[in-house]
């Protein structure tokens, strides 16, 4: 019950920061049977209630113990029964020896009636560009549980892979992948039936298939360097050198589509690297300048295809000003009311966030009690002030003008980078034919050495 | 033959028989007949001329705009017509299922003490929004959207308004506004916003066609789809959607059973809209392949 409850809170937090969830493969996700979960680890406390709020089973979370040492942490851990872990980097003096083992036993305990278990095997939260050496945590878990379990049907691993378009950003939008989970005791069965060897050895080949399944899932670039140029070749390709989705209607930029481009770039990529090196630098060099000529005149690579006709902007200022003008007093008293939870959860977090990957989950906890609290406040002052059915009126108001400031929010916030690129385009005759040119012609390329590679 | 097509073409015949099987026991609706006939032939003319094109941006939208264009005919025309052509009125039935649904109580007689002449503008007011709330989603609606989308929106309009037609066909009734006038300490009295309020619908024959209301069911229907395709103006609207059903019983026009068959019929044809539409698309996906 109570994990329903705030598995529901959270669904509206997540909601809340981020503009998109994205999920793909849900189906993969067996509903029932012993389950150790495997996702890679980007976006700190964000990662496990993205699993939990996308999954209707419940899931059992594993946490490193220092979480603990946070109060409030500690007591939402000990209410939704994390199993913890005692990372070797933790250890101290004041450790307890035996604390894993129970751990271990705590695991192979749930998984025998039937949970669902997430473990990240990376074992830290990062920034990094690409996957972390995944520690042998799961593989353990699995082993173990295999072992003592023999007579029980298969436990399945089911890797999961996160992708978060901009983590440090309110209303950025989040990619899950569900990939198919495999059996450990038929992927054991095939590996001693091929010679396997000792035990550890064996978990360490386990964490090795894991940590492959998951880089299929994931992303995973050499540099930083290599993240900017392959997003924004796949930003440039995505488009097709049509003309873009109508604000709203963005499904054909969305983020597992580009996440599925950039996987396609990297691997032709990797290929001509060295087959072409050239040719491949030369069109690197092409796209960094494309790349800077947009971003100093603000357009997206999408918007270099905007129609330009007088009907077609007619229809867009009208269709958009509705929406601008009606909605902008139920927006206003919206922000006006949720002004104060905001701002005071924007820099508390943000002064709280040491590193990329903390500022989404400072964010969300701060804002689960923080919102609840303010809403309580407003409507008892209502309650106090006003008669009873308009402090009623005023309670429903509040969630409500709330959903319509963030929408509305989003929206004006793409009207006005739309309408900026249609004038940019506009005031200056013959740049958009000259840009559009410029990015079917590096589209074009990218098929042609697609091809080439068949 | 799209699904909005036969769901037209199936209302406007029903009307057509209806009228005349009346006009053959000597009822005088000779010239309705005439006119709903003419409708039907030419509505059919002009699906068979647009068969002959492929379904590209034009000929959906002219189609989806012929498919509300004749919705729109019949909303003015059927009002007079059922009580001309039905020889009974579904008032009392329909006041005492109110009855029913508040413990004895008319729910409309209950409101009628709060509507003083300052609130009585604004309810006109908010009623009077339905009209260009409804034509700016049905703009909007046909234009600007992707074939699918559009396809279910015009789907899911022609049902909303055929079955509603039903009820104003077979379920003749006025309102509380005429059927319980006597029970009114007063009659209702305003300024600008009610007057025209009052005289629009003077001018289309006087209150009819009350069960279901079409004033829930077109704006909820409005709001339910653009909830699922346009968050944003399905969230803005929502507020004004739920004034304006308050509205049609603050007015007197609508009995509240009245109100939640348009809600009902709106949320059954908006699933309905979308589900025959994939279906077909569907269809048409594997009958290319």
């Amino acid at each position: 019950m109570l994990y329903r409850v705030l598995r529901g809170f959270w669904r509206i937090a997540l909601t809340v920061f981020f503009r998109d969830i994205e999920v793909e493969g849900r189906g993969h996700v067996p509903d029932r049977g012993a389950l150790l979960i495997v996702p890679n680890h980007t976006n700190a406390l964000v990662d496990p209630l993205v699993i939990l709020t996308r999954l209707e089973r419940p899931v059992t979370v594993t946490a490193k113990t220092t979480l603990a040492r946070n109060p409030l942490l500690a007591v939402l851990m000990r209410a939704l029964n994390v199993i913890t872990f005692q990372r070797r980097q933790d250890v101290d003096a004041d450790s307890d020896s035996d604390h894993n083992a129970r751990a271990f036993e705590e695991c192979r305990r749930r998984l025998k009636s039937d949970a669902a278990i997430c473990i990240f095997p990376e074992g830290v939260s990062h920034s990094d560009p690409g996957l972390r050496p995944f520690r042998s945590g799961a593989a353990r878990i699995a082993l173990d549980f295999v072992e003592h379990e023999a007579d029980r049907d298969g436990l399945l691993i089911q890797p999961v892979g996160l992708y978060f378009e901009k983590k440090d950003r309110f209303r950025s939008s989040v990619w899950v992948r569900f990939g198919e989970p495999f059996d450990v005791a038929e992927w054991l069965d095939a590996r001693r039936e091929a010679g396997a060897g000792e035990d550890r050895a064996l978990a360490a080949e386990l964490t090795a298939e894991i940590e492959a399944r998951v880089r299929e899932l994931t992303l995973n670039f050499e540099t930083r360097g290599d993240v900017e140029l392959y997003t924004w070749a796949a930003e440039v390709v995505a488009t097709g050198g049509r003309e873009p989705q109508a604000l709203g209607r963005e499904e054909a930029t969305r983020l597992g589509r580009r996440v599925d481009w950039i996987k396609a770039l990297q691997a032709g990529h990797r290929e001509l690297r060295h087959r072409r090196p050239q040719e491949i630098a030369a069109l690197e060099g092409r796209l960094r300048e494309y790349r800077g000529e947009l971003r100093a005149l603000g357009i997206t690579p999408a918007e270099v295809y905007l129609p330009m006709s007088a009907g077609r902007a007619a229809f867009f200022v009208l269709r958009e000003l509705e929406l601008v003008l009606i909605g902008l007093p139920v927006a206003l008293w919206g922000a006006l009311n949720h002004l104060v939870p905001y701002q005071l959860t924007r820099v508390i977090a943000r002064k709280m966030s040491t590193d990329e990957d903390h500022f989404a989950s400072n964010a969300v906890f701060i804002a689960l009690p923080a919102f609840p609290l303010f809403y309580l406040i407003q409507i008892a002052a209502a309650v106090w002030l006003m008669p009873l059915w308009l402090a009623a009126l005023y309670a429903v108001s509040l969630p409500y003008s709330g959903a319509v400031t963030l929408y509305y929010r989003d929206r004006v916030g793409s009207i006005w980078q739309r309408t900026s690129a249609f004038l940019r385009l506009l005031l200056k005759p013959g740049l958009q034919d000259r840009l559009a040119v410029e990015g079917r012609a590096i589209i074009g390329e990218v098929e042609r050495l697609g091809r080439e590679l068949g | 033959m799209k699904v909005a097509d036969i769901i037209t073409v199936a209302i406007v015949s029903v009307i057509v028989v209806t009228l005349a099987v009346r006009s053959a026991a000597e009822v005088p609706v000779a010239d309705d007949l005439l006119l709903h006939g003419a409708l039907l032939v030419g509505y059919a003319a002009l699906i068979r001329f647009l068969s002959r094109f492929p379904e590209t941006g034009w000929v959906s939208l002219v189609r989806g705009a012929a498919v509300i264009g004749v919705m729109f005919t019949l909303y003015t025309t059927l009002g007079h017509v059922a009580f001309e052509a039905i020889p009974w009125t579904g008032d009392a039935a329909l006041a005492s299922l109110d009855r029913v649904l508040f413990l004895g109580a008319s729910p409309v007689l209950l409101m009628a003490p709060h509507i003083g002449p300052e609130n009585l503008e604004i309810f006109a007011f908010i009623y009077a929004l339905f009209i260009p709330y409804l034509y700016m989603s049905i703009f909007l609606g046909l234009i600007g959207r992707p074939g699918p989308e559009r396809e279910a929106f015009v789907t899911g309009f022609a049902l909303l308004y055929a079955a509603s037609f039903f009820g104003y066909l077979f379920v003749p009734a006025r309102g509380p506004v005429v059927y319980q006038a006597a029970d009114f300490q007063s009659a209702l009295s305003g300024g600008f916003f009610y007057d025209l309020v009052t005289s629009s619908i003077d001018r289309m024959g006087g209150p009819h066609g009350a069960f279901p209301s079409l004033h829930v069911g077109a704006s909820v229907f409005a709001c339910a789809f653009d909830l699922r395709h346009n968050r944003l103006r399905g969230l803005i609207y929502l507020p004004i959607v739920l004034a304006i059903a308050v509205s049609t019983v603050a007015l007197r026009y609508h009995y509240v059973i009245d109100l939640l068959a348009g809600l009902a019929l709106a949320l059954l044809a908006m699933r309905l809209g979308h589900a025959w539409t994939a279906s077909q698309q569907a269809g048409n996906g594997s009958g290319a392949s």
